[in-house]
């Protein structure tokens, strides 16, 4: 049987550094697509990866006992914000003209979700994501409203259940629930004329 | 034409589909589940669709992972942080001295420089009391800042420790600095409010990410 995230932890608290690669194993595919999917390109995403992984490593005599996948997923969501909103007072610091953002340091309403996080464009990830209904599906997740791609891609990339997802940002299950049930509405309205083909298996 | 308790039970249904897939649900609901399943075209169709769209969903959006060096990189951090805990004083301790230090010496001149009587005194005198205000209120912004290394950090601290010890910590720091403390309240569980002069420098909600507390300096 596998082992559990907590006694791996505890394991490697204990000096076993064998048992956080069995973690960062773990994670590795769902996670990096999860910072993938909510940041810039492979090079961000390697970056908040990395950085994920040294917090948890530095902060993990003060995790205590919550589900260890809602606390990576946390720190990792945190990190890809912090990065957007840094980029976006970057930019405007650049020449940009964004009002708000020079009398606002780059935290409160400029900074909401939907406008630091990166809006869409095409990203190929992996073979399906070069088909036709890839291309698709990919920019229709890309355009939902921030707070439900959020729970959409934890849920898809990171196999997050949904009280795993209420844990990670937050939230209550109910509300978790409502913004995956409104991103599945939209994506079944984009994906519409394509529902016959879903579900065939596209891999080469 | 289905009734508005029909309709009620169907957006019931639906939260349980989801579930169900997610493989939180009960037995006795997945039961009621099926059952409904069997007698409502809409729900299955819902079903149908979920299921197709979120399988396909994964295989497109998975990525391999990221570059062998990020592992590499991270295992020497893990290697790294087991050998001097080992051989040295343990990090979090002395991490939680750094910070008492750095509060200590902090608070000490903090209250060194309003208390002396001295040339610089006339020069505090001088000055308008809003600026002197306003230095000491971004000195309690500055202070809390450090204890939770960065925004981030700050997020980290919260959800780890909740709001309590942070706001206990800005309160004393507050009082300590001879600041009114009565609208520095805690409104919620997660909810730390500072009066309006020390928005800009203090804890926040922040709102619409829904974390609970920013810090900024
Ligand atoms: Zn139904």
């Amino acid at each position: 049987m596998e082992e559990e995230d907590k006694d791996l932890l505890a394991r490697y608290r204990q000096g076993d550094v064998d048992a956080l690669a069995v973690l960062v194993e773990r994670y590795r595919r769902p996670l990096f697509s999860f910072i993938l999917r909510m940041t810039e390109g492979k090079e961000d995403a390697d970056e908040i990866f990395q950085e994920v992984w040294v917090r948890v490593i530095r902060k993990i005599d003060s995790y205590r006992n919550k589900s260890f996948i809602s606390w990576l997923f946390r720190i990792a969501h945190n990190l890809v914000i912090d990065r957007a909103r840094r980029r976006k007072k970057f930019i405007s610091l650049d020449g940009g003209m964004s009002q708000s953002s020079s009398e606002d340091s780059g935290i409160g309403r400029d900074s909401t979700l939907s406008n630091v996080l990166p809006s869409a464009s095409p990203r190929p990830s992996s073979v399906i994501e070069a088909t036709e209904l890839g291309e698709k599906i990919s920019r229709a997740v890309d355009e939902l409203p921030a707070e439900q791609k959020t729970v959409f891609v934890m849920r898809t990339t990171g196999e997050l259940r949904f009280r795993e997802i209420a844990e990670s940002q937050g939230l209550s299950i109910n509300t978790v629930l409502a913004r995956m049930h409104y991103a599945l509405s939209k994506l079944r309205i984009v994906l519409q004329e394509d529902y016959a083909m879903l579900g065939v298996d596209h891999e080469m | 034409m289905p009734c508005w308790g029909w309709i009620m039970k169907c957006e019931d249904m639906e939260k349980k589909i989801l579930l169900h897939e997610s493989g939180e649900l009960s037995l006795a609901d997945a039961d009621e589940l099926v059952r409904h399943l069997e007698s409502c075209t809409d729900c299955r169709s819902f079903h149908d669709d979920t299921a197709r769209l979120l399988s396909t969903a994964r295989k497109t959006l998975s990525a391999d992972g990221p570059s062998p060096r990020v592992t590499a990189a991270i295992m020497a951090e893990a290697r790294a942080r087991v050998t001097t805990r080992t051989i040295a004083i343990p990090w979090r301790r002395a991490r939680a001295f750094a910070y008492a230090a750095a509060l200590v010496i902090a608070v000490t001149g903090m209250i060194l420089f309003h208390d002396r009587k001295g040339p610089t005194d006339d020069a505090v005198a001088d000055r308008p009391s809003a600026e002197i205000e306003q230095e000491r209120i971004s000195g309690v912004g500055f202070l809390l800042a450090i204890v939770c290394e960065d925004d981030v950090g700050a997020e980290e601290y919260v959800y780890e420790q909740g709001p309590q010890n942070l706001y206990e910590l800005g309160r004393q720091l507050m009082k300590l600095e001879g600041l009114d403390t009565t609208e520095f309240m805690q409104e919620d569980d997660d909810f730390l409010s500072l009066p309006g002069a020390l928005q800009p420098i203090g804890l926040r909600r922040h709102s619409v990410d829904e974390h609970p507390v920013k810090i900024c300096v």
